[in-house]
């Protein structure tokens, strides 16, 4: 019972422990304190684990999929259905106009980046609470679980873009050199999302109000932007009100650069990128802060 | 000095409970030196979870600091981070990730997890067609084969089957033969923790209560369990299952004549002595009464069940005494963790475990003043030995 391990050079070490100058110094030291206001983002740390990203993308796309009769493609079958719905509504019983965009393209598309909008937003939101009960098992860069949701959603929207793509040439539109800033916008699209999740997330542990009105919210705002009914439809007066909206002027802009629509005012791109950077940062520090105690108040 | 790779210095966690602070554990302070095994021991919510989560970053102190050198890799419970529609060998490069493992590290070692795991053919269908035993299993398997110089346990025995506590036990006594790794193990079973640690510390009262070799520690924990005369209160023990109708208040070490002890000399007999306290509205005469007897590694060496020997009990008093007698404790020195149990009318009504421990000391059983060493296994026996020769040719 009482053979120990290493007998031998073990006996002496009846440390005394309170001399406090014992320091161990080191790059590579790894120092635990309290957290401070602004906490600890981790940006090195996250790119060192960016296997773990990738499979808990895995994780999340095989997990979704894989039960279903259908697998993979529900990816490219949900935002069809969509799409149907609202071409039979909008392009038939209401009969909104798209010249000279086919309807189905326009409303493809619009569907695509509506579903990809909310799917991260919400995605995002919900992280924290979905993986609250792994973190509270084991350390690893926090950042991970919300930039999880967000590829998750990337992904789905580059399956969507095959279709669009594809309509595209079925259709014959083509896109001019704006096409240039379409990747531009579409970043954008997806850090806006990404920053209204964040702050989403950090604030919903406290509040859990956000997280039911969350949906409803996200419904109405699909008529907020230019993504079932093109911008003309807009009342001229309540335009200027219409594109302080970011993802307004962000997703006009996805069309503008991919067939030359009227492209958003140069003052609400501009909008949308500062509030994007403010998003941005402030999401990633109220993050960092909520995930430090979350744990706790489990 | 240089080799000191785990300082910690005031470290305290306080959390808000019911609009005050309370702390789970204040003013901690240790070091660990590389190679050691360093095992935390403690009662159950004396902090030991506590400092192992702030230890290994999932949630921050409220003061104090630690310094860390090396990677950290802690083992999980059973199935976190698992996937049930992932296969099992998705799910491995999974939990590597999560453990903070490369991917290549994960494929080199592949095969030797899945062999650990004894998972086999399995490994590529769906966890969710998996046994609990067989997910606890891959778990581990992932977590042991973990490189990191640093490796935080915490009470993972308590899973899967007693072959696979096992395996696992043997495991860490190799991960413990490599000296550049440091391990620090909280277990609630002192005879694991006196085989695979070299040095430990008791947590009590969110405060490190003593430190230093683990003998003296774990001699120091039983003490802090037993008292001085070697009674262990059980009244405010926790996690115990069964309806509560009889409950056992203590348990109290004493010699055949019924004087208390605080441990056994090896060999020599012996009285467990449960004080009980009964609700129960009418007599009964239907009691079985268990004492399981778990040696190092979490091994059960022997139980004493009183319905295979016919003992007659009754139970008429509110409260009495259960006392179990052995002629001859056949042990060899070191702690023992003890298991009892109640049952009346075919219904659990008490149980306790991770709580009561005995003490058996040295002895000149034998005559000769030795005793067998602890790697020849717990179980003292009588023994000879001849030399019978053939015939001559």
């Amino acid at each position: 019972m009482n053979s120990r391990l290493h007998p031998e050079d073990r006996a002496e070490h009846a440390r005394t422990i309170s001399d406090s100058s014992i320091k161990i110094e080191g790059d590579d030291v790894l120092v635990i304190k309290p957290s401070n206001k602004i906490g600890r983002l981790g940006l090195p740390q996250v790119w060192e684990s960016k296997y773990l990203l990738k499979y808990f993308v895995l994780r999340s796309i095989r997990g979704r999929y894989r039960p279903t009769t259908m697998g993979y493609g529900w990816i490219i079958f949900r935002p069809l259905l969509l799409c149907l719905v609202y071409v039979g509504v909008f392009g038939h019983l209401v009969g909104v106009k798209t010249d000279p965009i086919p309807f189905p393209l326009f409303v493809f598309l619009g569907i695509s980046l509506y579903l990809f909008f909310s799917g991260t937003v919400s995605d995002t939101a919900s992280s924290l609470m979905n993986n609250a009960g792994i973190m509270s098992k084991v350390y690893y860069p926090r950042l991970i679980v919300p930039l999880t949701s967000l590829f998750v959603n990337v992904m789905d929207l580059l399956a969507s873009f095959v279709v669009i793509v594809g309509l595209m040439l079925v259709y014959g539109v083509y896109p001019g050199w704006n096409v240039a800033y379409f990747p531009l916008f579409l970043a954008g699209l997806a850090l806006a999302s990404f920053a209204l999740g964040l702050v989403l997330a950090a604030h919903s542990i406290k509040r859990s109000d956000i997280m039911m009105a969350l949906p409803v919210i996200m419904r109405v705002m699909v008529y907020a932007m230019p993504c079932v009914y093109p911008i003309a439809m807009v009342p001229k007066k309540f335009l200027t009100l219409y594109y302080m909206n970011p993802m307004a002027s962000l997703i006009q802009g996805i069309r503008w650069s991919l067939w030359d629509e009227v492209p958003p005012p140069l003052w609400s791109v501009g909008l949308a990128a500062v509030l994007i950077v403010i998003g941005i940062y402030y999401g990633l520090v109220a993050f960092t802060r909520a995930e430090r105690t979350m744990v706790d108040s489990l | 000095m240089s080799d000191t790779v785990i300082s910690v210095r005031g470290l305290g966690k306080s959390y808000i409970v019911g609009g005050k602070p309370h702390w789970a554990i204040r003013d901690i302070n240790f070091d660990v030196q590389r190679g050691d095994v360093l095992g935390i021991v403690g009662r159950n919510g004396a902090g030991k979870t506590t400092m192992l989560r702030v230890l290994s970053r999932i949630t921050d102190p409220t003061e104090g600091e630690a310094r860390i050198k090396g990677r950290i890799g802690t083992l999980l419970e059973t199935g976190t981070g698992f996937h049930p529609d992932l296969t099992g060998c998705e799910n491995v490069y999974l939990n590597g990730a999560i453990l903070g493992m490369r991917p290549k590290e994960i494929k080199a070692k592949f095969e030797e997890i899945v062999d650990f795991a004894g998972i086999g053919k399995f490994i590529n269908a769906r966890v969710k067609t998996y046994s609990s035993g067989m997910r606890s299993r891959l778990t581990f398997a992932v977590a042991a084969h973990l490189d990191t110089e640093i490796l935080m346990v915490d009470e993972v025995l308590a899973v899967g089957d007693i072959a696979f506590q096992e395996k696992c036990l043997n495991k860490m006594d190799q991960l413990t033969q490599h000296q550049e790794r440091t391990i620090l193990f909280v277990s609630h079973s002192m005879g694991a923790i006196q085989s695979l640690c070299n040095r430990a510390i008791l947590i009590e009262n969110s405060n490190v209560h003593t430190e230093g070799a683990t003998d003296t520690v774990v001699k120091a924990y039983t003490t802090l369990l037993l008292g001085p005369t070697g009674e262990a209160d059980l009244s405010s023990a926790k996690g115990r299952p069964g309806s509560g109708l009889v409950r056992f208040t203590s348990m109290q070490l004493e010699d055949l004549d019924g004087n208390a002890i605080s441990s056994v000399p090896a060999g020599s007999g012996a009285r467990i002595v449960f004080n009980y306290e009964s609700n129960l509205e009418k007599p009964s005469r239907d009691v079985i009464l268990t004492v399981v007897v778990a040696g190092s590694k979490g091994t059960r060496l022997f139980g004493l069940p009183s319905d295979i020997i016919r003992s007659e009990l009754t139970l008429d008093k509110k409260r009495g005494q259960f006392v179990c007698t052995v002629p001859k404790l056949p042990l060899l020195p070191g702690n023992y963790d003890i298991v009892a149990s109640c049952i009346v009318n075919r219904e659990l009504t008490d149980k306790i475990s991770n709580t009561c421990h005995i003490t058996v000391s040295d002895s000149d059983y034998f005559g000769t003043g030795r005793l067998q060493q602890g790697n020849l296994g717990d179980v003292l026996v009588d023994f000879k030995w001849d030399c019978i020769g053939g015939d001559e040719k």
